[in-house]
């Protein structure tokens, strides 16, 4: 009876997983089919082993720049990201003072009022400083529309955090600057491996920001150039799909390899944040 | 990358020179000093496309210290992207018209020599809302009308109507055997606003070219007016209702040039620029071209002919002669040869006549005959037909009456003159 | 001594404080500011309008009906997407093998670009599901070009994209519930369906509203859906919200009115968080 139920359990599971996984088949099969293949049916297997579209992406897109333009953006962004978050984590959980409620509260506060709210004047903003179609604008973008959730992350880590350690470091005469950075974020690591995992799959695929903000700056970021690669192909599935399929590879690739600190870093995030 | 690189540094270098009060920028272009030009262009076509390269090639060619960056994109794109760049002062060096555009970031051409190469009434057409002032230099004529597919007509014994009746009885016998009247995309709705952009200027422009003026002396009113109502009647019940909806969901613009082409429907409603994509399914297709027939009288359907592609220099630019000298190339006889066979227009060059597709012949025939109307869009102010954009398809879909619509349209008539009015 | 580490707290601080004001603080500001003007595309001046935009925002009735589809979006994506990873959580939280391998099935779609997301969606509702309906003989229906079917079809997309989000929260809830009070219940007689209504559910209630919260503040704002899939066809059945505001501010180039409908974007979403924070208060004293 229990071994039953338990087989009809994972009968329904696995049932699920392939609906879920279903569309990313369909991009599989079809990135190996010819445009006409396509027409006729998107729903049957290539009849061969078609390659051209792979190649095709390779010799006429725009794919490898994007693609390290985009390592780049998200390089640059999450180390930015978890130094800022951390010290700025740091100094609000042990620094008691009426600034440090007030950015609390201003912290707060961006979770309730989302950047698309107030995404018109931010571009204003952002091309008064000269900064639209630059890489530099994009980063600090992100960076600050990135820190919040990675500040009350650190945060409560820090409260957590027995101030043993600094103090005795301070006793053996280091100075606050080398304490901070040569102890306490050591001792932060787990939490700042959970902030940049998450940070870096946000900022590797986001589209609105980078497109207001970088849209026409070159390298394009990965979406960037998938939305220009489906301009200028209209039409052409093949060609669509097998692009999809390459770019979304390290990404998968990144999510098994990271998948620990991802998952418990979204728990972490919802139950804190 | 590395060219990259070199652009920045070319580019600092010239900033420096400038700031030093050495060499003029403008004296750069001319003593062989290299010099990027960045186009922008809202022609996506592989046509045009081609024939930008072709041009550039040649004049690179000519002049080696000059190089070319082109993108293309489509008009929307476009619009959201000088919108961008102008505010962050870095606008490309030329650009594809756009009346969006605002002329404080365009360069005045007027009494630029090489304007005389090109027909003087094209580009007093292009520049009709501008006050003395030339920004925008016309490279050829476009027209938005009718395409239809003569075999497809002959294949169920039909003829090529002339008045709206016969238009619809065609299209009941091509439906009653079998066969798709009309072409339409509604995934795409640029396809069908481009009917209605063609039907309007025929009901609105063509029996009254001074209607905009006296719109806004408060003479008429859209939701008043019967021109108005009928474009948009026969948008519904003539375009749409004789598309199949179903899979119009689901076509882009290019599925509908393979549509025609093919001659899986009869009748397609798109401007100048479908015709290469057409070329490109079918070269052989026997395509035709008529104005749309709205009346019982076939004298009433006036083909909707316009300066179409127009080029403008922006007025940040580092390299305004450069640009302004491949301007100049554009208005040679070869150039003009180059575009007007690549992009199937004809072409606004004096002196160029190229035997660009069968159906220019249907096209002189209204010219000649006097039966067009140079009113469409380009004339009326964004304001309004960022509005008729949005909302057009509500009546057409059935979405909206005719009143609402229209009273809406109103409103945003007298938004875009007061705006314009506020400006001044 | 204490000035010192006030200075050194400050420091650390000073790149934060920095980044919030320029790109947070001064753009909300500048937000209400730019509503009440007239500012226009590429123009560089403007008029003060009064709140001529804000009654324009609400007697428009192609931005109204943005109201109405974003809700009915959120709503489908909450309720049905929630359901649909508490369900893929419990199942999960279960003796079943390969654990990490189905949760990476669910996952992967979470990873991918929401704006590629949309394009395969796309993809499936414009070449797929024709086909399939021909392979079964019936007439389909073009389901992004029906305005009753459209909402649920981009609907159908978001859950996909997000429910492996959700579901992952709600595993890590599950398996903060004792197993010996399951275990206590077992024993006592409970069957799997009232250990789940009785004392699963009721414990990790607070994580249901948290990303109930969550999930609501991310739909609300859909954006790469309805701009790749339908462009917020037919009849702006599919405009959202936020594609409302990117068409009116970058596409119309009314920076100003389009700042007035981003107002209006916030006071529904804050109004709705703030309700679901309340309602959370309420039952967290109600348990006490």
């Amino acid at each position: 009876m229990k071994k039953r139920k338990t087989i009809l359990l994972a009968a329904i599971v696995w049932l699920l997983a392939l609906i879920f996984a279903s569309p990313l088949l369909l991009v599989l099969i079809n990135s190996f089919k010819t445009k006409g293949e396509i027409m006729t049916s998107a729903i049957s297997l290539p009849s061969s082993l078609y390659l051209g579209n792979f190649v095709q992406i390779m010799t006429e897109s725009n794919f490898l720049s994007s693609f390290f333009c985009s390592v780049f953006v998200v390089a640059v962004t999450t180390s930015l990201t978890v130094l800022v978050a951390a010290v700025t984590g740091y100094a609000l959980a042990r620094w008691n003072s009426r600034l440090c409620r007030i950015l609390i509260l201003v912290i707060m506060s961006t979770l309730f009022v989302p950047f698309q709210v107030y995404m018109v004047a931010l571009i204003v903003v952002v091309r008064n400083l000269h900064l639209v179609n630059n890489i530099i604008g994009l980063i600090l973008v992100y960076l600050a529309l990135g820190m919040p959730v990675p500040i009350f992350l650190c945060r409560s880590y820090c409260v957590g955090m027995s101030r043993e350690i600094e103090e005795s470091a301070i006793i053996d005469g280091a100075s606050r600057g080398k304490m901070v950075f040569a102890i306490v974020l050591p001792l932060m690591k787990p939490i700042l491996a959970t902030v940049a995992v998450l940070n870096a799959l946000w900022v590797w695929g986001e589209f609105l920001v980078a497109f207001l903000v970088y849209g026409n700056g070159k390298p394009m970021t990965l979406p960037l150039s998938q939305r220009y690669f489906f301009g200028t192909y209209t039409n052409q599935w093949n060609l669509i799909l097998a692009n999809f399929l390459i770019s979304s590879i390290p990404i998968i690739l990144f999510y098994i390899i990271m998948q620990k600190h991802i998952i418990k870093g979204i728990a972490a995030g919802a139950i804190k944040g | 990358m590395k060219k990259k690189y070199l652009a920045m540094l070319l580019s600092a270098g010239m900033a420096a020179s400038l700031w030093t009060g050495g060499v003029s920028a403008e004296e750069g272009a001319d003593s062989g000093e290299a010099v990027t030009l960045e186009i922008l262009s809202l022609k996506t076509e592989e046509g045009p496309q081609a024939a930008f390269q072709q041009m550039m090639d040649n004049y690179t060619a000519a002049n080696p210290n000059v190089t070319f960056e082109i993108q293309s994109m489509s008009s929307d794109d476009l619009k959201t992207t000088l919108r961008a760049r102008s505010a962050s002062g870095d606008m490309p060096d030329i650009i594809t018209w756009m009346k969006e555009v605002e002329p404080e970031f365009m360069v005045d051409l007027s009494g630029e020599e090489f304007l005389s190469n090109l027909n003087e009434d094209t580009v007093a057409g292009a520049n009709a809302i501008y006050e003395d002032a030339i920004y925008a230099m016309p490279i050829d004529n476009g027209y938005i009308a009718l395409y239809y597919n003569k075999d497809v007509l002959e294949a169920n014994g039909l003829e090529a109507p002339t008045t709206l009746d016969e238009l619809t009885a065609c299209c009941e016998t091509l439906e009653a055997n079998g066969v798709t009247p009309f072409a339409c995309s509604l995934s795409n709705l640029s396809v069908p606003y481009m009917s209605l952009i063609a039907l309007f200027a025929e009901t609105v422009y063509g029996p009254n070219a001074n209607w905009s003026a006296e719109r806004d002396a408060g003479e008429h009113s859209i939701v008043e007016d019967e021109g108005w109502k009928k474009a948009f009647d026969i948008l519904t019940d003539v375009v749409y209702k004789y598309c199949d909806p179903d899979t119009a969901y689901n076509q882009s613009y290019e599925d509908c040039a393979a549509l025609i082409a093919n001659g899986d429907v009869a009748f397609y409603g798109n401007g100048s620029w479908a015709l290469s994509g057409i070329r490109d399914v079918n070269p052989d297709a026997n395509i035709g071209l008529m104005a749309f027939p709205i009346s019982g009288n076939p004298e009433d359907a006036k083909m909707l002919c316009f300066p179409d592609t127009s080029m403008s220099i922006c007025a940040d630019s580092e390299n305004i002669d450069a640009a302004k000298d491949f301007l100049a190339y554009m208005t040679s006889e070869e150039a003009g040869t180059i575009w007007s066979e690549n992009v199937k227009v004809s072409s606004a060059v004096n002196g160029v006549s190229v035997d660009y597709d069968p159906i220019a012949a249907d096209i002189d025939s209204y010219l000649t005959s006097g039966q067009f109307t140079p009113y469409g869009d380009r004339v009326l102010r964004s304001v309004f037909t960022d509005k008729l954009w949005e909302t057009f398809s509500y009546y057409m879909l059935g979405e909206s009456d005719w009143e609402s619509l229209a009273t809406e349209l109103d409103t945003y008539w007298d938004k875009a003159v007061e705006e314009e009015a506020a400006a001044e | 001594m204490r000035k010192k580490q006030n200075t050194f707290y400050l420091a650390l601080l000073m790149p934060a404080i920095i980044l919030f004001a320029v790109f947070f603080i001064v753009p909300v500001v500048q937000s209400m500011w730019l509503s009440f003007t007239d500012s226009y595309g590429m123009k560089t001046t403007w008029n003060f309008v009064g709140w001529k935009n804000y009654i324009e925002a609400f007697t428009d009735k192609t931005f109204t009906k943005t109201i109405g589809a974003t809700l009915k979006y959120a709503l489908i994506t909450v309720a049905a997407g929630n359901l649909l990873s508490l369900i893929l959580a419990l199942l999960l939280d279960s003796r079943i093998r390969c654990k990490a391998v189905l949760r990476t099935f669910f996952f992967v779609p979470n990873i991918m670009s929401l704006l590629v997301v949309g394009y395969i969606w796309c993809f499936i509702y414009q070449q797929v599901l024709p086909d399939i309906f021909t392979a079964l003989g019936a007439k389909g229906i073009a389901v992004l070009g029906n305005k009753n079917t459209v909402i649920p079809a981009l609907a159908a997309a978001g859950i996909w994209n997000a429910a492996g989000y959700y579901m992952v929260i709600y595993i890590a809830a599950l398996q903060g519930v004792s197993e010996d009070l399951i275990e206590a219940a077992r024993i006592d007689g409970a069957n799997t369906w009232q250990i789940l209504r009785r004392i699963k559910l009721p414990l990790i209630s607070p994580t249901i509203v948290t990303c109930l919260i969550l999930s609501v503040a991310a739909h609300m704002k859909v954006f790469e859906l309805p701009y790749t899939m339908t462009s917020g066809g037919p009849v702006g059945a599919s405009a959202t919200m936020v594609y409302k505001i990117y068409m009116t501010a970058f596409n119309a180039n009314r920076n100003g009115y389009a700042s007035a409908q981003s107002m209006v974007l916030f006071i529904i979403i804050g109004g709705i968080s703030l309700g679901l924070n309340l309602l959370m208060r309420k039952r967290e004293e109600k348990l006490e």
